[in-house]
């Protein structure tokens, strides 16, 4: 009887704090005061009943109390004040919503087709690991943040782009990791260039042996290109690749692997992939990016 | 003796304020510490306590935290502040300015 006595006062007595915290606060600091009271003269020798009207009554009067309390706790200022601070609460319950509901660029699933396999004109190098997945032919494969794949493919397309093999790495580099993963490079060496912008999906082209040198490179004219899954081709920024890398100018050297920097700016949140593609598609390596469960950086 | 609570009305920012000078306490214990003191004849109606000190605390004049009594209860302590201190000060000298007149005028 007496907790609900107290709990309806203090109930009556906050009932115009207007911010619920305070009045929350205020009513269990009033509820307290009153089981204080009330224990005293229970030690007394006093009888729970008469206690517990003794101990409320000394309270006073709820709605006086109300009355000076929400003088105190609802002037203008403080108002003002609580305002401010739900106003900031918002934008920070706005904010992981944002982080939270946007995709993470965590994870990429990587669909790579070998669409030629051996061809004996070719010169082949061959990297270990890829052998076999090269040999199962159609491999996926999800990585983390930070990807390395190898596909191999040899021969010679139509365009006569001979292409002998790549390592094909996958960067976000708007993380700003940009430490790059080439099959162990020299970091003595450095980091390739950071493009001058983060916009798109930077794909980080390593050529893997040493005894590869630029002019035997090609990544096919017309042939190489990247396109999405509505056919929008894209454009290279930075290093230009639909031209053969002839010298060391053109591509950057870590190590004994040489690399070739794309960024593809601007690629649409609503792209599901991109694909790169040399050569034909009879002779040919397709690379196929899943973006959905990336973030697209536009 | 009855004291006539308009009488008390424009003491109690003093009252409270003196309370805490001797240390840190909780609302209850301020009452009792202001019955003691007075040998009860300043019986405060002991919620409008609370007004006070969120007013106090909102002037920073005390700070209020929480603790554990020597009986294990969770109670909002207060205790003063350096500007506490110095109204505690300005006040009590106002009061004995204000009291000692009235003494000279009542009892001549």
């Amino acid at each position: 009887m007496g907790e609900k006595n107290i709990q309806s006062w203090a109930a009556e007595a906050c009932r115009r704090i207007e911010f619920f915290p305070d009045r929350k606060a205020m009513e269990r600091e009033l509820t307290d005061h009153f089981a204080d009271h009330r224990d005293a003269l229970l030690e007394s020798g006093m009888n729970a009943a008469d206690a517990e009207e003794l101990a409320l009554r000394a309270l006073g009067d709820a709605e006086e109390v109300g009355e000076q309390l929400a003088q105190v706790y609802n002037t203008v200022w403080t108002r003002l004040w609580r305002f401010s601070r739900g106003a900031l609460f918002l934008l920070v319950i706005l904010f992981v919503l944002f982080r939270v509901l946007t995709p993470p660029f965590s994870a990429y699933k990587i669909r790579y087709f070998d669409l030629d396999f051996l061809d004996d004109s070719a010169q082949m190098y061959y990297d270990r690991d890829a052998y076999e997945a090269y040999n199962e032919g159609f491999t996926e494969e999800t990585i983390g943040k930070r990807l390395t794949l190898t596909n191999w493919t040899a021969g010679k397309s139509d365009a006569a782009a001979d292409y002998m093999g790549f390592h094909w790495t996958v960067k976000n580099w708007a993380r700003m990791d940009y430490t790059m993963e080439c099959n162990d490079l020299d970091p003595n060496d450095g980091p390739p260039p950071v493009p001058d912008s983060y916009e798109g999906v930077v794909l980080l082209l390593c050529l893997r042996d040493s005894a590869l040198y630029p002019g035997s490179v090609h990544f096919g004219n017309s042939d190489f290109h990247v396109v999405d899954d509505r056919g929008t081709q894209y454009q290279f920024a930075g290093r230009d690749l639909a031209s053969p890398c002839w010298s060391m100018g053109e591509c950057g050297r870590v190590w004994n692997r040489y690399y070739i920097q794309l960024t593809l700016r601007s690629v649409d949140e609503d792209v599901e992939w991109i694909e790169l593609r040399a050569g034909s598609d009879e002779n040919g390596l397709r690379l196929r990016i899943d973006l959905m469960e990336g973030e697209v950086f536009g | 003796m009855a004291i006539d609570q308009k009488m008390m009305a424009g003491s109690t920012t003093l009252l409270v304020l003196s309370l805490l000078r001797g240390g840190e306490k909780y609302g209850y214990e301020m009452i009792l510490e202001l019955a003691r003191r007075s040998d009860n004849t300043f019986q405060l109606r002991e919620g409008t306590l609370y007004p006070i000190l969120h007013k106090l605390e909102q002037d920073r004049m005390v700070e209020a935290f929480d603790r554990e009594t020597d009986t294990g209860k969770k109670r909002r302590y207060y205790r003063l502040t350096r500007k506490g201190e110095a109204l505690l000060t300005e006040k009590a000298a106002e009061w004995q300015t204000f009291s000692s007149k009235v003494n000279a005028i009542v009892f001549g």
